[in-house]
């Protein structure tokens, strides 16, 4: 059998694989260009951006939880003028996409941020409207259909390269809001984003993220990741990229199945910085061992019980 | 490139709740600086998602030594390895204490496990004449004196019971004995290093001191090791975890 076909198109942008960092894991691939090659990806969503550089949370930021993590970051970012300068020169050295992640607090904010990049060469946009933790902005558009329907249409009526919806998983019903999105004329959805959640240290009954709350990644987020691709799959036709705790071939092959074209991996890269690679080896010799001629004929194979 | 297994080669149990690992990887051995840390996976299961960060104790051919002390799950899981397994180790990582060659006079201030960062530094700051200040709470949890006393420095303890010689604080220690230094390596509690800092500042003394933070990818690109500094928001493991004294704000990273 001829090699199996792993590219997948979003929009008109093809990738040579539909594995993706998942934004803010990966900084600016920099820091894990030291591990992996990164011309192996198929693309790199890189740090959130805002329009103006930001510092961020107070520390402690991160919290270990049963098979995950709470985070409370909350966009640190050099801002996009500084990320045209120094990380997209890096970056333009590299086969895989350049996915910029950007996150505003009004929808001028993202308006203007997609002027600016317009004209660079990024290759995607991912609209951030999920971010669990800043207060302004951003979630509250992510929250509703209308938001989402309303900051789509009006990016997508001046984006000159394919925009994806990053959508957040704390809503009641995914798939309203992800129709918001196809109508407002997105080119993919990306979901999810992480679960707003808090650890609390008994001993000082104080909890440990400095900001309170923060957002829950890794495997244990990983079932309900599933069920939120696998019920948008159902309810709209452009492509989705599904996250949510991979480790793994395995795991990557649950959000193929369960309605994903691509996948993005994150927390996972703290533990393993060489697992977006194994992943791409692993499902192409997955393809090959179970004659699937294309990536495409996983997507959405799911067999529901009656 | 792929980073290669460290081979347990050695594990000495200091005392009940400190073990020390002898590894084997000459890539950390051979790079290892002072100051710097490795990132420690420490079970195969993916309950604990993250690694953690140890400091590096000191090298030695194409062995490092790391001392870790038992307080949480992934240390506890990490005392289940045994002699001859291989433990997954990132390193080396951070930047560590530096030493110019026009400091001749230095001396370091550690404060229970703060000590070990500090060890790999005496060992490799030679030819100058070094005090050593080290804090314990008390006797029972002493350890490494013999091997810092080997360099050569002049070893000052204190511990909290009064149960080895000075009675108190080695901040207090420290201040009864402070000369006119060219540099101070500091390393412990953060209440510690923020009073060292004071002292330093005082007399006008150099120093660097090591930061603590709670990490995730521990080489730069998650930026959740975050630090406030005169430079702007730095990160623990990629621009620290050594500061240089004049650059960090302690008291602002104190919980209010
Ligand atoms: C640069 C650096 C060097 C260190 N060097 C040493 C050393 O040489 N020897 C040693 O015994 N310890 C050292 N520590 C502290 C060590 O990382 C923690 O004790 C260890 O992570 C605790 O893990 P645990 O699962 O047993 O505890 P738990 O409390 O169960 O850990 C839960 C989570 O919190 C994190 N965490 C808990 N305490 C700390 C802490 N003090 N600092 C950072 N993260 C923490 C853990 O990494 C883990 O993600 C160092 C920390 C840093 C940042
Ligand atoms: C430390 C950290 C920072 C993150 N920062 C961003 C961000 O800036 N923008 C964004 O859209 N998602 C961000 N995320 C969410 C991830 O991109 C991803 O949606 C989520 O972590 C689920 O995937 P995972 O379980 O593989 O990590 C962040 C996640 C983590 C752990
Ligand atoms: S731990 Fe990821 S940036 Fe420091």
């Amino acid at each position: 059998m001829n090699n199996p076909n792993l590219s997948v198109m979003i929009g008109d942008v093809k990738l040579n694989n539909p594995v993706i960092t998942a934004s803010g894991t990966f900084g600016f691939g920099r820091e894990y260009g030291q591990y992996i090659d990164l011309n192996q990806l198929g693309g790199i969503a890189v740090k959130g951006l805002t329009l103006l550089p930001r510092d961020g949370n107070k520390a402690p930021r991160i919290a270990e939880t049963p098979s995950g993590i709470l985070n409370s970051v909350g966009l640190e970012n050099p801002g996009v003028e500084a990320f045209i300068k120094n990380e997209i020169p890096f970056l333009t050295q590299y086969d895989s996409k350049i996915i910029a992640n950007i996150a505003g607090s009004t929808v001028d904010d993202y308006l203007k941020m997609v002027e600016i990049l317009n004209n660079t060469e990024v290759d995607l946009f991912e609209i951030n409207l999920s971010c669990p933790n800043v207060r302004e902005g951003c979630l509250a558009f992510g929250s509703s259909k209308d938001g989402v329907y309303k900051v789509t249409k009006a990016i997508k009526k001046i984006a000159k390269k394919p925009i994806i919806i990053k959508l957040t998983p704390n809503v009641n019903d995914i798939t309203t809001i992800a129709l918001g999105a196809q109508e407002g004329g997105a080119d993919a959805i990306s979901l999810i984003n992480t679960i707003t959640g808090m650890k609390i240290d008994t001993k000082t009954k104080r909890p440990i993220l400095h900001n309170n709350t923060g957002g829950l990644s890794g495997p244990c987020i990983r079932p309900i990741a599933i069920r939120m691709v696998h019920q948008v799959y159902q309810s709209v036709d452009i492509p989705i990229i599904g996250m949510g705790g991979i480790t793994n071939l395995e795991d990557a092959l649950e959000f193929f199945i369960a309605g994903a074209s691509a996948i993005m991996i994150g927390t996972y890269h703290f533990m393993d910085p060489y697992v977006c690679e194994k992943v791409i080896i692993d499902l192409e010799q997955y393809l090959v061992d179970n004659n699937i001629s294309d990536i495409k004929q996983l997507t959405g194979s799911i067999i529901l019980h009656e | 490139m792929r980073h290669e297994l460290s081979t347990i080669v050695n594990i000495i149990k200091i005392n009940d709740f400190n073990v020390r690992l002898v590894l084997q990887n000459s890539d950390i051995a051979s790079k290892a600086t002072p100051g710097q840390f490795v990132n420690v996976r420490c079970c195969d299961s993916n309950e604990l998602i993250l690694r953690r960060p140890i400091s590096i104790l000191k090298t030695h051919g194409e062995f490092y030594d790391i001392i870790y002390k038992i307080v949480g799950e992934g240390t506890k899981r990490l005392s289940k390895f045994s002699i001859g397994e291989k433990l997954d180790v990132m390193g080396p990582l951070g930047k560590g204490f530096t030493k110019e060659s026009t400091d001749k006079k230095i001396a370091f201030i550690g404060g229970g496990i703060g000590l070990f960062p500090l060890v790999n530094a005496v060992l490799e700051f030679k030819n100058c004449e070094s005090d050593f200040f080290v804090g314990f709470k008390s006797k029972k949890e002493m350890m490494l004196i013999d091997e810092i006393k080997k360099t050569g420095a002049n070893v000052y303890i204190s511990t909290d019971d009064g149960s080895v010689d000075y009675h108190g604080f080695v901040t207090d220690l420290f201040i009864k004995n402070i000369k006119n230094y060219d540099k101070v390596y500091i390393c412990g509690p953060l209440l510690m290093e923020q009073s060292c800092v004071d002292i330093l500042r005082k007399y006008n003394i150099n120093g660097q001191v090591s930061l603590e933070q709670r990490m995730g990818c521990g080489i730069g690109a998650c930026l959740v090791c975050a630090c406030e500094t005169v430079h702007g928001i730095k990160h623990v493991c990629k621009d620290g975890p050594v500061f240089n004294i004049k650059d960090v704000f302690l008291k602002e990273q104190l919980d209010e």
